[in-house]
């Protein structure tokens, strides 16, 4: 129904129309896509705006003016913060890692004298399908500290047992060996993808002239695939300040608030706590500020191309 | 017909009226005033207890058709919650634990029942009527009660030459504690450091007739000494590593109990039926139950922890048989019983604790009157309630600060300072 107002006005209205009503077939079959959009996506947004200078209840009727009084606090809200230091602290523990490992296992993947390429693919792909609530509750068993797997293998081999989910800093480590569990997969064949299109040829000479398999990596494959990097650093980027599932089933957030995310935060204060104003003011914060990363982080990594 | 024809001719008559007179007195009187479909929301184990009433809920009130909607607790609350602001898709009676009924009441869900729950005031346990009511006025009825008292291992005990009478105090448990670690090596309690979520806190200052904040609605933590005396017994569990470190409702947690691994366990009587029932049915006759132990200069000894309520919705467009449906089901005491036998669901209504069931030896717990011990905690719990429209709020910002003690990063009075201050600020509180 609201598809009609996304196309934009023309001159004449009248063939404007007969223009539509010959498209009108067309026009049906996109229109799902608007209407879905503009409910759940424009709708909210712009509810979003209206209800951050508001405190809100959820009883209807019940919305409050109060201007910046959301905003203001959520400056100096300690908890909000953290969770953003939290999920920087964890992109930074996990992601360098997990790009160099995804490219590593793509290059070698991508060889041709690999037998049973697809099923090795297939296999390091397979945690991204899993369910990520079924894996959070099994890390959790496999972490616990006196009673799992993990601690057992060390202990096993004569290491010292890890507080995995009893400490700040093991927590988020925690959190990050989960997201490396599931996403190293899905960068690999991102990269895998990206890997084919490099012509042989680049290779081959480059092997001629007497550089060795680590030489063509730093130098040939990993700068022909920068544009891939980016695109996989800047999803991650956006993908780790918005983590909700991981930390919510691994560790609830603690200990000591140690891997609460922002959209834990702002879950939390919406529907736990009723403060549907403030939860808004705060989504509109973490949009911004996940903006600005990202228009940072893309100046910062497009500096050595030009 | 001869004169002794006669006379049963007579005589029967008679006597069938008065056998039909005495069964109709003896059952509840029919009502077909009220009629209609009513929804109930709940989660598995209290629906299923529920529904053991419905038969005879349903000869008193033939007309009225219940239809039954389960859902997780969590979904449960959700559900209503977007309900509440959708303005439609509501039940009319909702299953309601204590510590999220103040919630619903404060966001005027609820229908107000003061004049339908007057009878009941003074029958149900008096605290319970404190999370269910709002200026004056009452939103829910009670259903049951979570009295705390104390579950001891025998074996442990009897194992560590510890006699369970001698713990009088909290300061003499702490002495047990450590006799019993030293001589077998068991732990006195479960309690998370990392993981704490602030209940055995709440249990502690609750024994002591206190919640987080005062009648007022300020906030007590850094103010009243008893709430130091709680948590400052919590530092010593774990200065002396009295404790067992894991997360509530986890399975090592199941696995302390089931494996004899903790020596104590003060919780709720609910906490009597899990362990009898999934988390260790095999560990039978190990058990017993004392009162809590008491506090220096106090003679309390018994809290509560949890509860439930059933609340008609202000949406409902059939409070009548709203009412008639939780009256039967919670206002009776042949329905609390039933539901105490098959669900372990404490009752709130005073007057069933006369009944033989409490005076009956449980093989469980050694062949001990254990339901004594809970009916006399609960006639006893402080007129207190930690359970507040903001509970989940203040719950989540004190059990971060009792981590943070828990791990060493902070002595008994800063976290109590720092609580307060967390809870003030972002409460509005005092």
């Amino acid at each position: 129904m609201r598809s009609l107002e996304i196309i934009p006005r023309p001159a004449r209205p009248v063939a404007a129309w007969q223009r539509l009503w010959r498209q009108r077939w067309g026009l049906l079959f996109i229109a799902p896509f608007f209407v879905l959009f503009g409910v759940f996506s424009v709708y909210p947004i712009l509810f979003s705006s209206w209800l951050s200078f508001r405190e809100w209840n959820g009883v209807p009727g019940k919305e409050v003016f109060v201007g910046f009084e959301n905003f203001s606090y959520a400056l100096r809200d300690n908890l909000f913060w953290e969770s953003m230091l939290n999920v920087v602290l964890i992109f930074a523990l996990h992601l360098p890692l997990m790009l160099l490992v995804a490219l590593v296992l793509a290059v070698i993947l991508n060889q041709n004298f690999l037998r049973l390429q697809g099923l090795w693919r297939a296999l390091i792909f397979l945690p991204h399908l899993t369910s990520m609530v079924a894996a959070g509750f099994t890390f959790r068993l496999i972490l616990e500290q006196e009673t799992g797997f993990a601690n057992a293998l060390l202990t096993g081999l004569g290491l010292p047992s890890v507080p995995w989910l009893n400490d700040v800093w093991w927590a988020r480590v925690s959190v990050s060996l989960l997201l490396l569990w599931a996403w190293t997969g899905y960068q690999m064949v991102i990269f895998l993808s990206a890997l084919q299109t490099i012509p042989p040829e680049l290779n081959e000479a480059a092997m001629m002239d007497g550089a060795n398999r680590v030489q063509i990596f730093w130098r040939i494959t990993v700068p022909l695939l920068q544009p891939v990097i980016i695109f996989c650093l800047t999803v991650s980027l956006i993908g780790t300040f918005g983590l909700f599932t991981e930390p919510t089933i691994l560790t609830g957030g603690g200990p000591i608030h140690s891997t609460a995310t922002p959209t834990m935060e702002i879950f939390g204060n919406a529907f736990t706590n009723l403060k549907y104003g403030y939860a808004a003011a705060l989504s509109y914060i973490y949009f911004l500020i996940v903006v600005v990363a990202t228009i940072i982080q893309l100046r910062f990594t497009n500096r050595g191309q030009a | 017909m001869n004169a002794s024809a006669r006379a049963i001719a007579i005589a029967l008559p008679i006597s069938l009226a008065t056998i039909i007179g005495v069964v109709s007195q003896a059952q509840t009187t029919v009502n077909t005033a009220v009629k209609g479909e009513i929804t109930i929301w709940g989660w598995k184990d209290p629906l299923s207890a529920l529904k053991l009433v419905d038969d005879s809920f349903g000869k008193a009130f033939p007309n009225v058709t219940l239809k039954y909607v389960q859902k997780s607790a969590p979904d449960t609350y959700q559900g209503l919650k977007l309900a509440v602001s959708a303005g439609s898709g509501a039940p009319d009676v909702v299953l309601l634990e204590d510590s999220n009924l103040a919630q619903f009441v404060g966001l005027g869900a609820l229908a107000d029942v003061t004049d339908r729950t007057q009878p009941y005031l003074k029958k149900m346990n008096a605290y319970k009527w404190n999370a269910a009511t709002l200026k004056g006025r009452v939103y829910s009825m009670p259903w049951d009660s979570g009295p705390v008292a104390m579950y001891y291992r025998r074996d442990v005990f009897q194992k560590a030459g510890v006699d369970i009478n001698s713990i009088k105090t909290w300061n003499d448990y702490l002495s047990a504690a450590k006799v019993i670690k030293a001589k077998t090596g068991v732990k006195m309690l479960p309690l998370a450091k990392a993981r704490n979520d602030a209940r055995f806190f709440e249990t502690l200052l609750w024994q002591q007739g206190i919640g987080y904040t005062d009648r007022s609605g300020a906030v007590i933590l850094d103010k009243d000494p008893r709430a130091s005396l709680a948590l400052g017994l919590i530092a010593n569990l774990y200065k002396d590593d009295l404790t067992a470190d894991f997360e509530n409702w986890t399975d090592p947690w199941y696995k302390t109990m089931s494996d004899g691994q903790i020596a104590t366990l003060p919780m709720a009587s609910w906490m009597g039926g899990f362990l009898k029932g999934w988390i260790a049915p095999k560990t039978a006759g190990q058990w017993g139950v004392v009162p809590l132990p008491t506090f220096s200069g106090s003679r309390a000894r018994a809290s509560n922890d949890g509860g439930s309520h059933l609340a008609i919705l202000e949406s409902s467009k059939n409070k009548e048989a709203a009412w008639a449906y939780i009256e039967y089901h919670l206002g009776r005491p042949e329905s609390q019983l039933t539901m105490y036998k098959a669900a372990d669901l404490f009752p709130s209504l005073e007057s069933t604790y006369s009944d033989p069931i409490f005076n009956e030896p449980d093989a469980f717990f050694g062949g001990q009157k254990s339901r004594q011990v809970f009916a006399e905690a609960v006639r006893t719990v402080s007129n207190a309630t930690v359970y507040t429209p903001d509970y989940a709020e203040i719950n989540g910002l004190v059990s971060i600060e009792i981590q943070k003690l828990a791990l060493g990063k902070q002595s008994v009075s800063a976290t109590l300072g720092n609580a307060a201050k967390s809870v003030r600020d972002r409460t509005r509180r005092k």
